[in-house]
């Protein structure tokens, strides 16, 4: 029975990773493509071998996510960590991969700027959860003393 | 079960439980006022007093001394935290650190913050951490699931 927890626990985990990995491939690949509507002059196109970087490195993203900062404990200190070790991932494959060769130098630079910006919005996250953490355990306070005095 | 209070102008007030057996029902009402009436002995330098559990703040331990707060006292008691906690569990203290117990009774406020703790503002608007160990048993005296 342990074991078939155990399995579930990695088989949902892994769906969260994948999940997560997803949505950030969907905005690598939009950030990517969408310099050709900036520059009509400049075809933009996505090669399967960039494709299949932008799935492992997005996938080590959702990874990251997941083993560093668990949905039962988000804080301050993960979140920077995750965040860092995210831009070293996406600045790595990059830069490694050469994945802007065809580009000028500032577009790489707002791509990575943008993918910084949708990092951050994590701390959004994590503000969200803690202010609705705090109206629950405030709603729950709140009866606990009404049943005590009642 | 039939609750019925009766106003008295003068006297003292008095609980009276009539049951046709003492069920364990009737035995957590008996001793949730017996715990609830069983008053603190706590001291104010060389003075002596009892104090009424409810009026407790709360409770903190500091080198082997056990110090108990009010709404505008400081109070030093014999007793232990563990036994303080186990005796007055049901007035509302409970654990929140190591070295703390707080009365739910009297807090004005929680929110939520980083590391999975809880900060407690009390009624004198002093503020405690419900560390992350006792996090997860605080949710839960307070009927949430975590």
């Amino acid at each position: 029975m342990r074991k078939i927890k155990k399995w579930k626990d990695f088989y949902l985990f892994i769906y969260d990773v994948k999940t997560t990995g997803c949505i950030y491939f969907v905005a690598f690949v939009f950030f990517y493509l969408v310099y050709g509507f900036i520059d009509p002059g400049n075809a933009t196109t996505l090669d399967s071998w960039t494709c299949m970087q932008f799935i492992i490195a997005c996938f080590l993203i959702g990874l990251g996510q997941g083993l560093i900062i668990p949905k039962n404990d988000i804080s301050v200190p993960r979140i920077l960590l995750w965040g860092l070790l995210s831009m070293l991932i996406t600045v790595g494959f990059s830069e490694g991969f050469r994945w802007f060769n065809s580009y000028p130098r500032w577009y790489s630079l707002i791509f990575y700027s943008v993918i910084a910006i949708s990092f951050i919005f994590m701390w959004l996250a994590f503000y969200w959860r803690l202010q609705r953490e705090t109206k629950v355990l405030n709603d729950a306070l709140n009866k606990f003393k009404e049943i005590n005095k009642g | 079960m039939k609750i019925t209070v009766e106003y008295i102008a003068s006297g003292e007030d008095e609980i009276v439980l009539k049951c046709r057996q003492l069920d364990s029902k009737m035995q957590r009402i008996l001793s949730f006022i017996e715990e609830s009436m069983e008053k603190m002995v706590v001291q104010k330098g060389y003075e002596k007093f009892l104090l009424q559990p409810d009026d407790v703040f709360y409770v903190e331990a500091v080198d082997n001394k056990t110090f108990v707060y009010t709404k505008d006292a400081v109070l030093e008691t014999q007793d232990t935290l563990n036994n303080i906690e186990n005796k007055y569990y049901n007035v509302g203290l409970i654990r929140i650190g190591k070295s703390q117990l707080v009365n739910l009774n009297h807090i004005k406020k929680l929110k939520s913050i980083s590391n999975s703790r809880i900060e407690v503002t009390l009624e004198s608007d002093e503020r405690l951490v419900v560390s992350r160990h006792y996090a997860r048993m605080f949710k839960s005296r307070l009927g949430l699931d975590n």
